[in-house]
């Protein structure tokens, strides 16, 4: 057994993925699903269905009418979204756990995990014209590996939280410290929970930097979203210098009026994911 | 790390553009920048700029907190203005010599502010551009999204709609894979059913035949000197017979009324005769025990119905033989009365009351399940299949009736027993009995040799001769034979199932033949109940007769199909003769003489007694009375004598009557007077018994039964 699969079974014990989760993310990847499948499946979770609905409600979606049922909201926002909205749900759970670490705060990298997912999204949108649903999924979920090492191995954890300076160098104490790193982790979660191929190769591909690197992959897009939250202080660990694949700088710098006018953008957007994200 | 978004560059392109226009527009003023990090712009002027001057100025407008002013210095006029949005502040002088005219500064502020409005506006312009290009891009987005959903949507209602109609499909075959079996078990469950009646009917037939041989020769067994303890084991060998006769008979009824076989007889019948004869027969069970039988008669019961008195009987029979076994002293009642009739239609209603243990008030309705007693006790002390009951409500439900039961433990109970009947057409024709059949002739056929034992042995008793072939195929033969010895037959006796040839059949070939004796009076014979009566009829015979009939009925009916040939030559199709009939004209043949003076007496007494089915003949007084019976004593089979009369009184009457020749008719007084000594005064007159008035049809009957019963 690999040690991400050890870290990775170990904490699936404490926190085990709701059953509703599995069973959406199956059915998401399922061709012969249909909505009623969808509906069925959330419906037997009703407090899971209040928050879905307050969270399908928020300025984020920007209905023009309140939608009072899961039938509904998936007939709005479709499945994919309420995938999402559904994953989303489940993982924050995670992230509000009470547990301290030195020089890390959990709260920090879920305000990190939303921007980067919000500016994801926008990104695929607005500059790539590409849907970015799984730009949203992809940013929320690409660091959780950290919590899991924070989770096995807080010690250590904290170790290098203190002595990391850049992205760069902090998969290599990772694997220093742990012999596994939170791309690697996320990448097997994410295939462990039925996520879609890029979303998985992305999370795996988020902190590799390559000369090959396209700019309109996923893992481009996250790579570009994590160094333009940067600037505004939302990093991972408090000051680090995030890196980034050099074929993805060039695509800024060649675009700089387009990433400057979203970014003036992104804080209204983050405000409007307010109630998705806390 | 590269601060990929500061603004250094812009600015510094800015302010470049900046001085540019300041250049172009103030042409007598020359203008510099200095930036906040001290760089000098246009790079061209730095070396002809006095730095002195300049940071003189910078100074000066730091101390000026800001805003903009005009210095004089020994080089000329110098004017500062600062830009904090760019970062950086603006110095002019005037390059032409001359007077500066006073609106200079008002001037620069203006030619900067338009300068930095129109950047403003083109950063705005350009911004808005991109945003336009960027929100573009994302309505592709959104609707390539609402393209998938409304795929997904199209999908999921594709993949509904599919699987519906796969669902429908598989309902519909998986219907009608279940209907065919469904079918296919009916089939065979209709035709297990025939199976199981045919099994049944041919059983209990083949059962009863032997059981007659049993209870047949026991009777004959009974007829000769015995032993006491020979004649108790023969009558119980009997008594055996006929319940296991009874319970044969119960099962055959249940198996034919439950496979929808079981069809009702429509026959005339006296409901009368039917009840007391049910009384007679439930007396012997309850001898020993401190029990009266009662029998009613409504006063408007017709003498005649129509419908299927075997089952009537069975019914009443099988009731009271309930009432008779759980009823240790008391009484036992049996009443019929017409509770509704119309033109064609009458319902009558049986009660059958007894002072019995009852039955428990939730068990009134079970008592009527198949198998089923009001106790599992029951069963083991009283016996019974628990069968009874139920064929009675279903017979009754075939008679378009109910049985029902009215109880409360330990306060006996009333079985009620509704059946709708046709009245009859019958008309009460006078019918004189024959006589004796002594010397006659009889053929009996039957393939049941003990059968033949027991009829040929009943008839020797009436002296008459008997032949008796045990193979029916030989019957022609025999006929033709005795008809050539000159000693034809007089009367022939033909069970109706027989291996060769049914009995209808020979019938038939009887009465088909060339013989003298093609019209010889037949008699069906059977141990087969259901139904024969108009194949009888049709196939030739007289009359049938059930098996076992009683000796008095069997001689009765081949008395009255020997009897006046008038009927059969005057008729083609002359009533059939059965027991019932023969036990009805035994009742009907009675003749009554009525001695009555008060005419209204006179017709409700008639009217009664014709209802009852009796022959009246009415005399206004005992004189009168005297006369009609000494000119034909033979007319008539009893007087019911009225004692006052005028002209002559009852008694007087009687004496006159008693001192003729014929004085053995029965003589019974009729009168008002219910007082002492009357009966003595009566019986000294020389009259038989005697009824007090308003006369009542069952004392009628009781009366005529016990006298004429006595006279015969």
């Amino acid at each position: 057994m690999t040690t991400a699969r050890r870290f990775l079974d170990t904490f699936s014990d404490i926190h085990p993925l709701p059953g509703v989760v599995m069973t959406v993310n199956k059915l998401i990847n399922d061709s012969e699903s249909t909505m009623k499948d969808f509906e069925d499946v959330i419906k037997v979770d009703q407090v899971l269905v209040t928050r879905l609905l307050r969270l399908v409600n928020s300025p984020f979606y920007g209905l023009t009418q309140t939608v009072d049922s899961i039938s509904r909201a998936v007939a709005f926002l479709g499945m994919k979204n309420l995938h999402n909205l559904v994953v989303i749900d489940a993982l924050q759970t995670v992230f509000v756990a009470p547990h301290q670490t030195k020089g890390f705060s959990k709260k920090k990298l879920w305000h990190h995990s939303a921007a980067v997912s919000i500016c994801s999204k926008m990104v695929a949108e607005r500059i790539f014209a590409v849907n970015g649903d799984d730009a949203l999924l992809c940013g929320i979920l690409h660091d959780f590996g950290l919590l899991i090492e924070e989770q096995i191995q807080p010690d250590d954890f904290e170790n290098i939280c203190s002595t990391c300076s850049s992205t760069g160098s902090l998969v290599a104490l990772e694997n220093e410290a742990f012999g596994t790193n939170h791309c690697e982790l996320g990448y097997i979660l994410s295939h462990d929970w039925n996520m879609s191929a890029s979303i998985q190769e992305a999370i795996h591909d988020h902190h590799r930097l390559s000369d090959d690197m396209k700019p309109e992959s996923l893992a481009g897009i996250i790579q570009i979203s994590e160094y333009i939250t940067g600037q505004f202080q939302h990093t991972t660990l408090p000051d680090i210098k995030v890196d980034i694949s050099a074929p993805l700088f060039q695509h800024l710098q060649d675009n700089i009026e387009e990433y400057k006018v979203l970014i003036e953008d992104l804080p209204e957007e983050m405000q409007k994911a307010n109630a998705i994200y806390g | 790390m590269i601060d990929l978004f500061s603004n250094t560059e812009s600015t510094h392109a800015r302010i470049e553009e900046l001085l540019h226009f300041l250049n172009e527009r103030l042409p007598s003023f020359q203008a510099l920048a200095k930036m906040h990090s001290g760089e000098v712009l246009p790079a061209t002027a730095s070396g002809s700029v006095d730095k002195e001057s300049l940071n003189n100025l910078t100074s000066q407008l730091e101390k000026q907190s800001g805003s903009s002013f005009a210095v004089s210095t020994c080089k000329g006029m110098y004017w500062a203005f600062p830009v904090p949005r760019l970062k950086a502040d603006l110095f002019f002088s005037h390059t032409t010599r001359g007077i500066v005219p006073a609106e200079t500064p008002t001037l620069i502020s203006l030619a900067v502010s338009g300068c930095l409005t129109q950047q403003d506006a083109a950063r705005y312009k350009k911004k808005l551009s991109i945003q336009k290009q960027q929100f573009n891009r994302q309505l592709q987005v959104l609707e390539q999204k609402y393209q998938a959903m409304q795929e997904e949507t199209q999908r999921g209602y594709r993949l509904i709609h599919e699987h519906q109609e796969h669902y429908s499909k598989t309902l519909q075959s998986e219907i009608k894979k279940q209907t065919g079996e469904l079918r296919a078990s009916k089939a065979a469950a209709e035709a297990a059913n025939v199976a199981k009646s045919q099994f049944l009917a041919s059983m209990s037939h083949e059962i009863r035949t032997p059981m007659n041989g049993i209870i047949g020769f026991t009777e004959m067994l009974l007829t000769t000197s015995l032993d006491d303890e020979q004649r108790d084991s023969a009558l119980t060998i009997k008594r055996s017979g006929e319940s296991l006769l009874g319970l044969i008979n119960d099962i055959l009824d249940f198996s034919k009324i439950e496979a929808g076989q079981m069809t009702l007889e429509e026959i005339d019948f006296d409901p009368e005769i039917t009840a007391h004869d049910v009384c007679d027969l439930i007396r012997p069970r309850i001898s020993g025990k401190p029990i009266e039988v009662l029998c009613r008669i409504g006063e408007t019961l017709p003498a005649n119905l129509k419908g299927d008195p075997g089952k009537f009987r069975q019914v009443l029979v099988n009731l009271l033989g309930n009432a008779a076994k759980f009823t240790e002293i008391g009484e036992l009642e049996l009443s019929i009365e017409v509770q509704e009739e119309t033109d064609n239609e009458i319902t009558v209603l049986s009660k059958i009351r007894d002072t019995g243990i009852g039955i428990p008030q939730d068990k009134l309705d079970t008592i009527f399940t198949a198998f089923k007693q009001a106790d599992g006790s029951t069963t083991r002390k009283f016996g019974g299949t628990g069968l009874g009951l139920s064929i009675c409500r279903k017979i009754a439900r075939l008679m378009q009736g109910h049985v029902w039961v009215e109880s409360a433990e330990g306060g006996g109970s009333t079985f009620h027993f509704l059946a709708r009947m046709k009245k009859s057409a019958l008309m009460q024709k006078q019918r004189p009995l024959p006589e004796d059949l002594r010397g006659l002739r009889a053929l009996v056929v039957d393939d049941n040799r003990a059968n033949n034992e027991i009829i040929k042995n009943l008839l020797q008793h009436a002296e008459m001769s008997v032949v008796t072939l045990d193979d029916e195929t030989a019957t022609m033969e025999t006929l033709a034979a005795a008809e050539k010895a000159g000693a034809p037959f007089d009367v022939a006796i033909i069970d109706l199932v027989m291996p060769h040839l049914s009995g209808y059949e020979l019938a038939k070939r009887i009465r088909r033949s060339g013989l003298k004796q093609a019209n010889l009076p037949l008699l069906a014979y059977t141990s087969c109940t259901e139904k024969v009566a108009q194949r009888c009829n049709k196939a030739g015979f007289n009359a049938f007769l059930a098996k076992p009939a009683r000796r008095q009925i069997f001689l009765r009916t081949i008395a009255k199909i020997l009897g006046p040939s008038e009927q059969k030559a005057g008729t083609l199709n002359p009533p059939l003769v059965t027991q019932y009939s023969v036990r009805e004209e035994i009742k009907q043949s009675v003749r009554i003489l009525l001695a009555e003076d008060n005419l209204v007496n006179q017709k409700l007494a008639t009217m009664m007694l014709t209802k009852a089915g009796y022959m009246v003949t009415v005399a206004a007084n005992g004189k009168e009375a005297v006369d009609l019976f000494t000119k034909t004593p033979e007319g008539y089979d009893t007087i019911l004598m009225d004692i006052q009369m005028p002209i002559m009184d009852g008694y007087e009457a009687t004496r006159i009557i008693r001192s003729s020749a014929l004085a053995d008719i029965p003589i019974i007084a009729m009168t008002a007077n219910a007082m002492k000594g009357d009966r003595e005064l009566c019986l000294e007159a020389g009259m038989n018994d005697y009824i007090t008035k308003p006369i009542k049809r069952t004392i009628v009957f009781e009366v005529l039964e016990k006298w004429l019963h006595i006279k015969s």
